[in-house]
């Protein structure tokens, strides 16, 4: 292995630093970044003998672009974070305003106050359950055939519309026989429980499946907790069990 | 579970599947948001094979060049994203690379990929609306506000 050369690193790392100007000022890019990399730049204005630092709202901007909805009690709780900057959170602009020897102190933590607000919020993502859920699907549509309905909408017991992935005719293709839904993993247990449960007092003769992936481990509570609204099905023996029902 | 191949399928069938925007865009300004407008609007998959995502837009409202962000999500997670003239640089993390200028990122890594077009808002969008397969209306379109003054500096 070479010889580190400290100088070398420094000089590669300040070439990341890059300023120009825009028509809020001096926009300048720091090596910070938000979860996914994006990074972080803020704009520096001058007025009179102060200066202005400010990140033009992006890590505001970050949020909205992922669907987050900036109310006013997020704003007031972001205020507060962006605060043990030393800064100021206003109307979704981080700022704070200095002095010209200050100024690269003050990039540095508008910088970083911008990225905890863009990385404030996450979101709760289902997406690895559409692996299986597309899984499910496809046995569905090789055991029951035209006796599938796919995402059919369904009132509760207690008045609220689900989109029931799966709905199993009946012989004569004119009502339900069986609700199924796929339950991946153990967080999707709680919703499946509660459909379950308001669909159970709206159809008690209609089954209900709740086909789970039997190639993970599941703490047994989930399965009994499943078990009190439908009938837990592994998926490795969901195809018999389906060919069953459609009989 | 060994999701992630399925995963990956169903993400690319679900991009490939014709969609088309709802509404017309009507960019919200709003007091907790000075610098930049905001809309978002239900995506819906024709087929009715998979569920709705939504496209939010965000459009910067007096910095020149013009800085717009064009995402879409599905299912909660970040399917696809266009960032116009961001004036930040993007880290690309898993290959230690920096991409500066407009990009796109996709599902599941968000590598950035440079696009060199210069654009207008419309271009951008039909740009992106092609690449999910959205189909929206002339009518359903309206640019962006700009504003040419800036904040007064706090005293």
């Amino acid at each position: 292995m070479s010889a580190l050369d400290p100088k070398a690193i420094e000089t590669a790392v300040r070439a990341l630093v890059t300023a120009r100007e825009t028509s809020l000022g001096v926009e300048v890019n720091l090596p910070v970044v938000h979860a996914g990399g994006q990074g972080v730049s803020v704009t520096v204005v001058r007025h009179n003998d102060r200066y202005q630092v400010h990140d033009g709202s992006a890590g505001a901007m970050i949020l909205s672009g992922s669907g987050i909805r900036m109310d006013r009690r997020m704003h007031d709780r972001l205020a507060a974070l962006v605060a043990t900057y030393g800064c100021e959170f206003t109307a979704g602009r981080v700022s704070t305003t200095c002095t010209d020897q200050q100024v690269p102190v003050a990039l540095v933590l508008v910088a970083n106050a911008s990225r905890a607000v863009g990385d404030a919020v996450k979101t709760a993502s289902d997406l690895a359950e559409a692996g299986f859920d597309s899984k499910v699907t496809e046995i569905l549509r090789q055991t029951v055939g035209k006796r599938l309905r796919e995402r059919d909408g369904v009132v509760g017991d207690s008045g609220k519309t689900y989109i029931v992935s799966h709905v199993i005719l009946d012989a004569t293709l004119s009502r339900p026989a069986a609700f199924v839904e796929a339950v991946p993993q153990s967080e999707a247990v709680p919703r499946r429980v509660a459909e379950f449960l308001d669909l159970m007092g709206e159809y008690p003769d209609v089954a209900r499946e709740a086909i789970y992936d039997d190639s993970v481990a599941w703490g047994a509570h989930n399965l009994v907790l499943l078990g009190k609204v439908s009938n837990p099905v592994p998926c490795s023996v969901a195809a018999d069990r389906m060919r069953l029902l459609a009989a | 579970m060994g999701s992630q191949p399925d995963t990956s399928a169903v993400v690319a069938d679900f991009l490939a599947d014709a969609k088309r925007l709802e509404g017309r865009l009507s960019w919200k300004p709003k007091s907790t948001r000075g610098d930049y407008v905001w809309t978002s609007h239900l995506v819906v998959v024709l087929s009715g094979r998979h569920r709705a995502a939504d496209l939010h837009l965000t459009a910067h409202l007096t910095r020149e060049p013009r800085k717009y962000g064009f995402t879409l999500i599905w299912r909660g997670a970040k399917i696809l994203r266009l960032d116009v003239e961001p004036g930040a640089t993007h880290f690309n993390i898993s290959t230690k690379t920096s991409v500066s200028g407009t990009h796109w990122q996709r599902w599941p890594d968000d590598e950035a990929e440079p696009d060199l077009r210069a654009l207008d808002h419309r271009g951008w969008l039909t740009a992106f609306c092609g690449r999910a397969n959205i189909a929206f209306e002339p009518d359903q379109y309206k640019a962006p506000p700009f504003k040419t003054y800036q904040y007064e500096m706090p005293l």
